[in-house]
Order: structure tokens, then C-alpha cells, then sequence
């Protein structure tokens, strides 16, 4: 099938991060409804006895997505100390996190801006830490204006 | 406006990660940031500029070679227009496929997974369709 296809010389693409999750539905309710994604696809394996959802902003030929993988029969996960977090670009994080606040959503580190400059412009980012159902961290960042 | 900006793996041994994802992956370094004050060093690698495209930060912290890796993270996967050459030359190179390619049940992408330093996985998907 490759011989067809002439868009060969793209560069690699990061295409998702998967993370395990205990309750789906619970985890695709607060990515939608909390986090403001689409969910782009989802696939059962009756066999294998997992189903995985894809979530993200926007379409997957051209969006870094989340797959959540749901195995019907584990619900006991470990997170560990190794995995950091995903993080997502926001347009305004202290609304976002006002947000949260009154969703209930976990804020593991208040909208601040960062003790350092992350670059060599000083310019200090804007952050903010929160928690999915799971306890997966997720960093907040505010869009630059410029 | 919003977007997934990256993805942030803790590292035992940011020199080693680093030589993994450029010279066997082939990504390449965005920029890197160290902060002695706080004993940590962060580096940022991906295919393509952080403005447009999401990408992998790496956590060093000083002295922390190890980490408990859990069970609940899974991977990060990439798009590759050949499983099967890009196994071969991870391989060449001196990584660790951890799955040989294959084909999906009922589907036609072919996917594998390399093991990178720290044990994390990496999934392969060859995705034809997919534009950049």
C-alpha cells in the first residue's frame, strides 16, 4: 500500500499519548466536558477485553490526541513516579482554573507564573497544574499573546 | 487555540534520553533548559517546531537515576511510513524493539514498539494517511 502514497518524505509525527484509565466514561466525560476535547474515535476488543477512546482538539491527521485505554477487568492502576503529565495550551488559564474551581476539578498547583524564564527571552510562562479522575497531572500553559 | 503542547517523561539520565530520541528516534532538540537552583534539567524534543506540533519534554532531576514507572501510563505513539524500516534501523542504531511489527486485526496500520532508556514505551504506527 505504501508504493501509492507519495507523502512519504513528511517528517515522524507525534501522534497521541496513551494512558490507562479506570472508569471510561468518567475519563471522556472530564476531557470533553471539563478539558473541552472531542471524542474523534473509539474501538472495542471484545477479545482482547479493552476498548480505547481517542481524544483531542481536533482531527487526528493533523493533532496530537490522548488515547484512553479502558480494560474491562483492571481498574487498580499505579501511576508511578516516572510519567509526568501531558500539558495544553490555554487561552486564558485564570479563567480556566476559575473554571475548574467550580467543576470541582482538582488544582494541584494554582495559575502562576513560573519562578523561572523557560527560555533565553525571560519570558516567565504562565501555569497551572490539575489533576484528571485518574490523577494524572496536567499542565495548564497560557498562550502567548504575541 | 487549544492544543496538547507536550508530554512529560521523568529520565534517569538526561545525556542517554537525549542521544536516544535524536540519534535513534530522530527527533530533534528544541531546547533545553537547566536549573541548577532547583536541581533539575529539562530538554525538549520533537519532529517539528513547538509552535505547530506537540512534542516530548524530558525531566532530569540531579541525582535520580530511577523511577518507578507504574502501570497506568502507557505510551507515547508515532507516525512512521514504514514499521518494518524504521524497526530495522532503530535497531541498527541500538534500540530496543520491544514488539516486531505488525499488522492490526481488521485494520491496515502495522504497529510496533521500541523501548527507550528508561523502559518507557514507544509505539510505532505506520499511517500512510496521515499529513503532516
Amino acid at each position: 500500500m505504501n508504493s501509492e502514497n507519495t507523502k512519504f518524505d513528511i517528517p515522524f509525527r507525534l501522534l497521541y499519548t496513551m494512558i490507562r484509565v479506570a472508569d471510561l466514561e468518567r475519563s471522556v466525560a472530564f476531557y470533553k466536558s471539563a478539558l473541552g476535547m472531542n471524542e474523534l474515535r473509539r474501538e472495542n476488543f471484545t477479545e482482547g477485553r479493552f476498548t480505547i477512546v481517542f481524544v483531542g482538539y481536533g482531527n487526528e491527521t493533523s493533532n496530537a490526541l490522548i488515547e484512553l485505554t479502558y480494560n474491562w477487568n483492571e481498574v487498580n492502576y499505579e501511576i508511578g513516579t516516572g510519567y509526568g503529565h501531558i500539558a495544553l495550551m490555554v487561552s486564558d488559564i485564570y479563567a480556566a482554573c476559575k473554571r475548574f474551581e467550580n467543576m470541582d476539578v482538582k488544582i494541584v498547583m494554582e495559575p502562576g507564573p513560573m519562578t523561572y524564564a523557560a527560555d533565553e527571552t525571560g519570558h516567565k510562562e504562565e501555569i497551572a497544574f490539575i489533576e484528571d479522575p485518574d490523577g494524572y497531572k496536567i499542565e495548564l500553559i497560557q498562550a502567548s499573546v504575541n | 487555540m487549544k492544543r496538547i503542547l507536550h508530554t512529560m517523561l521523568r529520565v534517569g539520565d538526561l545525556r542517554r534520553s537525549i542521544n536516544f530520541y535524536t540519534n535513534v528516534i530522530g527527533m530533534q532538540v528544541l531546547r533545553t533548559l537547566d536549573q541548577p537552583d532547583e536541581n533539575y534539567s529539562l530538554a525538549f524534543l520533537g519532529f517539528g517546531d513547538e509552535s505547530e506540533t506537540c512534542v516530548l519534554e524530558l525531566t532530569y532531576n540531579y541525582d535520580k537515576s530511577e523511577y518507578n514507572m507504574g502501570n497506568a501510563y502507557g505510551h507515547i505513539a508515532i507516525s512512521v511510513d514504514d514499521c518494518d524500516t524504521a524497526c530495522a534501523d532503530i535497531k541498527s542504531k541500538g534500540g530496543q524493539v520491544s514488539f516486531e511489527p505488525k499488522q492490526l486485526q481488521g485494520s491496515n496500520e502495522i504497529i510496533a514498539f521500541v523501548v527507550d532508556p528508561d523502559g518507557y514505551q514507544i509505539e510505532l504506527i505506520n499511517r500512510p494517511y496521515i499529513e503532516n
